[in-house]
């Protein structure tokens, strides 16, 4: 078996292991094995994708066929190019730093090899997901990473609370999914097949009417707001912090809800050839980025901040997919994949710390009691928050630049992404401040349990503050690599798969080197924003509290708009109570017993009427029967003679 | 000839002889255990005989234009025999003396000499062999009025019948002189008033006999002031012996449009009639008596045939119908012996007797016609003929007729399954006496008889095909 | 000639230990069920091998028994296997002996009346799927009800009486029609060859006008669609699956209702398929409706039992779909969807028995199984998500072709100027994947997740029962993961039903372009 089936086999082995005898292994064995299997992953990822950094020639893996007859055939094969390195890399590194965090986090769990099972499990259809040729594969894990992270929101299934934030997700993503599927059927209706490679260069020479372009567009649209909760199908997103908070790491902030982006890029030649949907997938990312935005302001409690955070940040990277920058799009999914996974890490710290308190109201003062958890958490903020030289920001101001630059990019999308990024900047603090500063609201029962988590989890906390550190330069956006001199590797890496969309659109009648002017300016602009950010937090939350409850109570109306989510779930409520009603009010008691009436009662009835009828001709009277016998007879003969 | 007339008659000889025994016997005051038993051994020799003659392809014209044995005639009697024999076997058990034995070899004997007349006048001297011992049957032995009240209604209606009968063969043998069976069909097909009338004046005494709605009126009454054993007789043997006479009468010939119309209208109007009117009948006769209504809607609806299927369909449909109704009332008989009439007490007999309960549930659902039961394979066969010859409608009716039909026959079943809430002792379990296994016998003959029909359905095709 | 004497024991074995069994002496002796059991393995294992040594010949290729019953009208004792009729071969021998085993605990497995009905069962039903002979074909499609109507009757549930009647007088309506139109078509030979048959090679070959094709269709439907069942012919089924007996529900939801199905695709289109494809927009939406009009009601349902009952409503549903879309692709999946929903409907229901034998009537109100009995949930779960149409599993491979095809299928109407009424009828079929998902899990967060009171305790799944369900986890594995090993068997059969829906003159050219495209070889 070769390194790229071992990549996708080797998790779905830890989940066979963990999930058949894990309950019986010590619990040792189990992390070893849950942790073993993505390390070796890493590993693999990593030889094949040293090897294709410089062939640059992808890996294909054709296992067997899955479906065919004369005329189709679905092959069940791997691809492993640029793009699918990338996330590789991601969804395999961050990925076993997460499982071994988690060692140390459920350490108490009872059912621990049930969680790495299902961590596993995730893991193997996500790596289906990545590396799947064709949309039929895609997919297949797409499904997969839905059920898994379904089992691990439910995870704790004794709470009903829980389980339903399972379902809903579930549900939710569903919704996509037949946008998904609808998309991939419109497709093979023109292109005749369900292959990555294939599809793009057939739409490339785009004889398909532009219509028909923008329906593939906007269904695919549809999945990929399933997945990465984008407005309106984002609402599941915050009750999935009902799971372990490392799996909201992992799979609701490093990797599945990335899904969508990975899907807009690796169809990136659909796109590129639909106006008309590239514009809706750039201003539903904006609308995100800001709606994410301002309703991370009014959040308390801890992991939804988080959770709205990494909608608005998907959201820009959706709208740097809608202005054509799919590079800096994957550039910031890559960065944002390392500071938002340390932000819930960390998180997860100060829940452990706590004893499962999440509610940031009953926080405070903890820096000096978690100096490490403060410090990672501090510097993963600031690459969140756009400021350099962390990572986030170089991603970041990539996708401001583009989204005033690029296909159909505009100021107006700047400035929303611009006014996005503030906000970002102001709740991360407010979270920090309400967190790690001030005076203390613990509870006193939990006062003095508060602790650093063990090892395992504290160095991963350190390795992925580091890498929100630095990774931002593996791509430095234009102006800073003249300057500098450098390349941008990252890029350099996935030009092949993604040209770097030339600059047209607003500023596009520009010179280069006036661009680079402008882009300089829009970067500083972004830093001073950031700063701002920071520093109005700063005020609000640190100096002059009472200003915030003052804003709290002007705002009024406007809060509770904020503070209940725009009232979508009230929305989708309403939806599932009226299919509901029509379930039971509607077909169970109307429909149902009037067919069984109409079908069942009425017909016997009337059997049963007849029958009583018909025997009360037998009434015992030889006349009578003579009766009938001579009418009987006289009714023939007279018809006869009638008619012969 | 001499011989000819001894072995071509042979079966009604031998009937004849038996009587004359049976007669003597009386006299002698014998033992009367003994006359079952001989009757018995007669049929069964009957049926050697016309066994032999059918293998042997003999044909025989014995008395022209009065006595002829053909191919019908040999298969014809052999069911009336055949028939005949298994009732004995069910018949022992409950009669006891001579007299019964002498009325129900008579009877037989009236069928079988109805089957080989080819002119009216044995046909019809046949036909009253046939009835008139049937009343004797259902008031023997009983002083209930009820009885002789169910009796002289069958003996009125069947006076109207033959009335009817007499009048329409007199009104051809008015136009005609003769009293050929063949010409007589020949004129009824032949349009014209007075032929009309006769046609139809013969039909209706036969829709009498065979208790076609609404010439039914007797049949309920009857059957049900009958004894079980008579009852079965009454739906089986004269039944069968009736429908053969009739096709005897009009063979293959196939029926001008009116008269066409009319039958399938009065068997389609029978078959709901009986099936829908069974549906509330709580007694066994009577329920009987209106499957039999229905019954006679589905051979009557073989008249309607063009195709030249008429015959052996009706030969195939009247054995397997005779044959299961003689079954149906031995097992019922089997499992309540007592003369308990009511269904209900049928009720959990799956649970105290499980084989004579499952051979009634297969009989009576092979009387509703499921597939692949011979009853169905009956009905299909008439039917196929009925539907080649361009009726469909009325044969979706008659389906439709007929699947109300299954609704009492499942009754039937539902009661033999139904857990029996009073849990009866093991004495309800009846002691196996010597008449019981007598009928016990019966059962399995008539089992053997249908599961060749099953096996076989075009039994009579191949039959009548070799000459 | 072997092997057609293997097709006739495929027939004939169940039917001769039901003999063997009834001869048995002795009440409650446990030798009876272990003799129709292994019987039944034996059967299984001929069937196994039957599946496995086809190749996808026709009706006459090496499987075929053919023996005249009544030579006079054509009606020959015949069987074969087919491509229509293999996988449905192989899940029946699957399924009757898991029945069994499961019933293994209970006491009326000891009961012989009850071992009988099940092994006559399963003769009639593999009689009608492997039955070459209309006639034959309808013989044994009626003789099915007699055992099943009983096995409700005697161990149903509280209403079993009810029950019993409705499902046996309701199916039967079906067959009148259908009686008169098998009949018809006999006439229509003899009128046509100058002798009865009901050969179904002979039906197929025939020129029927379009009158008579039309009455046959029709009544075909009726009958298919009382059996499947379809909206709104399904007032039955509740009742019925809500009373009979755990395996009689089982077998009537995994193999009884096949028959609607398979009747569909081996009367109702070869032999009206002028007709088939003029009606096929309007049996779709029929389909489509019950797929919504189940699912809907499965959200709310309490008793489990009606729940599966109605999910099983609305799967069968995408099987009429795929049948009627003509298309390949539809028409694969809708085979398989039958080897599918056969798998998980009966696990369903199987698991639901086990735990009726357990707890009791309390199994209605049973919850947080995951505690309670984890190995037991987990099969559970696995079902649930088959029924979910989950990725690497049966329901995926099935519901993805059926309205893969579909959608080829009313798309390319659509494009084409005809009437979107398909597309818009498969595009709302794909809606109901989001509310199959919401069923299902509701169902499962009621019966597995949350809180165990203390005081239940529950016997957890225990090897026998395993092994049961072994044999089902691995066909919905092996059709989800590796269809394409399987799907030669059967294509000779599509390919024969693609011809004989091109083939007929009413088809508009559109529609014949598209399928040609999508199905039949395309090139690109």
């Amino acid at each position: 078996m070769n390194k790229l089936t071992l990549i996708l086999m080797l998790p779905f082995l830890g989940f066979l292991i963990n999930g058949l005898i894990g309950s019986r292994l010590p619990k040792a064995a189990v992390s070893v094995i849950a942790c073993g299997m993505p390390a070796l992953c890493f590993a693999l990822t990593w030889s094949l994708f040293s090897g294709i950094y410089v062939s640059q020639v992808p890996v294909v893996e054709e296992l067997f066929t899955w479906v065919a007859y004369p005329g189709f055939k679905v092959e069940a094969a791997l691809y492993f190019d640029q793009i699918s390195a990338m996330m590789c890399l991601v969804v395999t590194g961050v990925g076993t730093l997460i499982h071994i965090y988690s060692v140390g986090y459920m350490s108490h769990d009872k059912s621990f090899a049930r969680y790495f099972a299902y961590l596993n499990l995730f893991l193997f259809f996500m790596l289906l997901l990545v590396l799947g040729k064709n949309l039929v594969m895609l997919f297949a894990g797409w499904e997969g990473v839905g059920i898994a992270s379904y089992l691990l929101i439910g995870f704790w299934f004794q709470d009903s609370e829980k389980t339903s934030a399972g379902l809903k997700a579930f549900i939710v993503n569903r919704v996509g999914d037949t946008g998904f599927i609808l998309a991939a059927f419109v497709i093979f209706f023109f292109a005749k097949t369900l292959d990555f490679q294939e599809i793009n260069t057939f739409f490339a020479n785009g004889q398909t009417s532009v219509a028909m372009m923008n329906l593939i567009g906007i269904l695919l649209l549809i999945g990929a707001c399933g997945k990465s909760a984008q407005i309106p199908l984002h609402v599941w997103l915050p009750d999935a912090m009902a799971g372990p908070t490392p799996v909201s790491a992992l799979i609701h902030a490093a990797t599945m809800v990335t899904a969508g982006v990975y899907l807009l890029s690796r169809l990136n030649g659909v796109f590129l050839h639909a106006p008309g949907a590239m514009t809706v997938v750039a201003y539903g990312g904006a609308l995100t980025a800001l709606l994410g935005a301002t309703m991370g302001l009014t959040q308390y409690n801890l992991k939804k901040v988080l959770a709205y955070s990494t909608m608005s940040q998907i959201g820009l990277m959706f709208l740097a997919c809608g202005v054509g920058a799919f590079n800096a799009a994957l550039f910031h999914l890559f960065t944002h994949a390392f500071f938002k996974a340390c932000l819930f890490l960390g998180a997860g710290a100060i829940i452990h710390a706590l004893h499962g308190e999440e509610d940031m109201r009953n926080m405070g003062a903890l820096g000096k009691k978690l100096p490490i958890t403060l410090v990672t958490f501090l510097i993963a903020s600031l690459a969140l928050s756009g400021v350099p030289p962390f990572a986030g920001f170089f991603s970041k101001d990539e996708i401001l630049w583009s989204a005033y630059s690029g296909v159909n990019g505009s100021l107006g999308l700047w400035l929303v992404a611009s006014i996005s990024s503030f906000l970002t900047a102001f709740y991360m603090f407010r979270a920090i401040i309400m967190t790690f500063f001030g005076e203390s609201r613990v509870p006193a029962r939990l006062e003095k349990g508060i602790h650093e988590g063990p090892a395992s989890m504290s160095g991963v906390l350190i390795l992925l503050a580091f890498c929100s550190a630095t990774v931002g330069f593996l791509g430095l956006p234009g102006p800073l690599r003249e300057m500098a001199g450098v390349t941008a590797p990252f890029y350099d890496f996935l030009a092949p798969v993604i040209g770097h969309v030339q600059v047209v659109g607003a500023g596009g009648h520009q010179v280069e080197g006036a661009g680079h002017q402008l882009e300089t300016l829009f970067m500083g602009i972004s830093i001073v924003v950031a700063f701002a950010g920071i520093a109005l937090a700063w005020l609000f939350f640190s100096l002059r509290k009472q200003w915030a409850d003052q804003v709290k109570g002007r705002a009024g109306y406007a809060y509770d708009l904020v503070s209940q989510g725009y009232f979508f779930d009230a929305l989708y409520y309403l939806v599932v109570r009226f299919v509901d009603w029509v379930s039971e009010s509607v077909l169970a008691r109307r429909v149902e017993v009037g067919l069984d009436a109409g079908v069942l009662t009425a017909p016997n009835n009337s059997v049963n009427y007849a029958s009583r009828l018909f025997s009360s001709l037998q009434g015992g009277s030889l006349q009578g029967y003579v009766l009938y016998v001579f009418i009987g007879l006289a009714l023939v003969l007279l018809w006869g003679v009638l008619h012969v | 000839m001499a011989t000819d007339f001894l072995y071509g008659l042979l079966p009604e000889h031998l009937l004849l002889a038996l009587i004359l025994v049976l007669m003597v016997l009386e006299i002698m005051k014998a033992d009367q255990g003994i006359a079952g038993p001989l009757f018995l051994i007669t049929l069964s020799i009957g049926c050697c005989v016309l066994v032999a003659q059918l293998t042997s392809g003999y044909t025989v014209t014995l008395a022209p234009g009065e006595v002829v044995i053909d191919r019908f005639a040999i298969l014809a009697r052999l069911i009336i025999i055949g028939s005949g024999t298994v009732l004995g076997f069910f018949s022992i058990t409950g009669a006891r003396s001579f007299k019964t034995w002498m009325l129900l070899s008579c009877s037989i004997l009236g069928g079988l000499v109805i089957m080989d007349s080819a002119g009216f006048i044995s046909l019809f001297i046949g036909i009253e062999m046939l009835s008139l011992p049937g009343f004797a049957l259902m008031i023997h032995g009983r002083g209930a009025s009820v009885a002789c009240e169910g009796a002289f209604k069958y003996l009125l209606m069947s006076s109207v019948a033959t009335a009817l009968m007499l009048f329409g063969i007199s009104l051809v043998y008015a136009q005609t002189g003769t009293l050929l069976i063949s010409d007589f069909a020949v004129a009824a097909s032949s349009g014209g008033a007075q032929n009309w009338a006769a046609g139809a004046l013969v039909l209706s005494g036969f829709f009498i006999k065979v208790a076609l709605f609404p010439f039914h009126g007797w049949a309920p009454d009857a059957y049900d002031s009958a004894k079980l054993p008579v009852t079965a007789f009454l739906a089986s043997v004269v039944k069968a012996a009736v429908v053969l006479a009739l096709v005897r009468i009009v063979a293959n010939a196939p029926l001008n449009a009116e008269a066409t119309l009319a039958v399938s209208a009065l068997s389609v109007a029978s078959i709901f009639y009986g099936n829908v009117a069974g549906i509330r009948q709580t007694g066994f006769k009577r329920l009987l008596a209106y499957s039999s209504i229905a019954h006679a809607g589905y051979m009557m609806f073989a008249l309607t045939d063009s195709t030249g299927g008429r015959v052996e369909g009706l030969l195939y449909y009247v054995a397997v119908y005779a044959v299961t109704t003689i079954i149906a009332c031995a097992c019922f008989s089997l499992l309540c012996s007592d003369e308990s009439d009511p269904l209900a007490s049928l009720e959990g007999a799956y649970y105290t007797r499980p084989v004579p309960a499952l051979i009634l549930a297969v009989a009576v659902l092979s009387l509703a016609g499921i597939p692949p039961l011979p009853g169905f394979l009956a009905k299909l066969v008439i039917f196929k003929s009925v539907i080649a010859s361009g009726h469909l409608l009325p044969a979706v009716l008659a389906f439709t007729g007929s699947y109300l039909g299954v609704i009492y026959y499942l009754a039937i079943v539902f009661r033999l399954f139904k857990p029996a809430s009073v849990t009866e002792p093991a004495g309800a379990v009846l002691p196996r006496n010597w008449s019981q296994s007598w009928t016990w016998g019966g059962v399995f003959i008539g089992s053997l008889a249908l599961a060749v029909f099953m096996l076989f359905p075009d039994l009579f095709h191949r039959l009548l095909a070799i000459v | 000639m072997f092997d057609g004497t293997m097709v006739l024991l495929l027939c004939a074995l169940p039917a001769a230990v039901a003999l063997l069994v009834s001869l048995i002496p002795g009440k409650e002796s446990g030798l009876p069920r272990l003799i129709s059991l292994v019987g039944m393995l034996a059967l299984l294992a001929i069937s196994a091998g039957l599946f496995f040594g086809f190749d996808g010949a026709g009706a006459s290729g090496r499987y075929d028994f053919n023996f005249a019953w009544i030579p006079s009208l054509g009606v020959n004792f015949h069987l074969a296997l087919d491509g229509l009729n293999v996988y449905l071969v192989l899940l029946t021998g699957i399924l009757f002996p898991v029945v069994l085993i499961c019933a293994w605990g209970s006491s009326q497995s000891r009961d012989k009346l009850y071992l009988n009905l099940l092994l006559i069962l399963q003769a009639s039903l593999l009689g009608t799927f492997l039955s070459q002979n209309l006639m034959l074909f309808f013989a044994f499609w009626e003789l099915v009800l007699i055992p099943m109507f009983v096995l409700i009757l005697v161990y149903g549930g509280e209403k079993r009486r009810e029950a019993a009647n409705t499902f046996f007088l309701y199916t039967l309506v079906g067959s009148v029609l259908l009686l008169a139109a098998v009949i018809l078509l006999g006439v229509e030979s003899l009128r046509q060859t100058g002798a009865w048959s009901f050969e179904f090679s002979t039906l197929y070959a025939l020129q029927l006008d379009y009158g008579v094709q039309l009455f046959v269709f029709l009544s075909v439907l009726l009958a298919c669609a009382i059996k499947c069942p379809l909206f709104p012919f399904h007032s039955w089924l509740p009742l019925a699956y809500g009373e009979a007996p755990a395996s009689g529900t089982a077998i009537m939801s995994g193999a009884l209702s096949k028959m609607g199905a398979f009747g569909l695709l081996k009367l109702a289109i070869p032999l009206a398929p002028a007709v088939s494809v003029v009606a096929a927009p309007y049996v779709i939406l029929l389909a489509v409706i019950s797929i919504l009009y189940g699912a809907v009601l499965a959200l709310r349902q309490e008793d489990f039992k009606k729940l599966i009952a109605y999910s099983s409503l609305s799967h069968m549903g995408y099987i009429v779909l795929g049948i009627f879309s003509f298309q390949q692709a539809s028409v694969h999946g809708a085979l398989f969807q039958m080897l599918s929903h056969g798998a998980a409907v009966v696990g369903l229901f199987l698991v639901l028995s086990l735990l009726e034998q357990r707890v009791g009537a309390s199994y209605k109100t049973i919850t947080a199984l995951s505690t309670l009995a984890p190995r037991l949930a987990v099969t559970l779960m696995l079902f649930i998500l088959t029924s979910v149409a989950l990725p690497l599993t049966s329901g995926f491979t099935s519901e993805f072709l059926i309205l893969f095809g579909g959608f080829q299928q009313g798309f390319g109407a659509w494009q084409a100027g005809l009437s979107p009424l398909t597309l818009v009828a498969v595009v709302l079929a794909c809606s109901g994947m989001v509310l199959g998902a919401g069923y299902m899990l509701r169902f499962a967060r009621v019966i597995l997740y949350g809180k165990a009171s203390e005081d239940a305790g529950m016997v957890d799944l225990n090897a026998r029962e395993a092994l049961a369900f072994l044999p089902l986890l691995l066909l919905i594995l092996w059709v989800g993961i590796y269809p394409a090993s399987i799907m030669g068997k059967v294509q000779g059969a599509v390919d024969q039903l693609q011809v004989q829906v091109a083939g007929s003159v009413v088809l508009p050219q559109a529609v014949i372009t598209n399928i040609s495209k999508n199905g039949g070889g395309n090139g690109h």
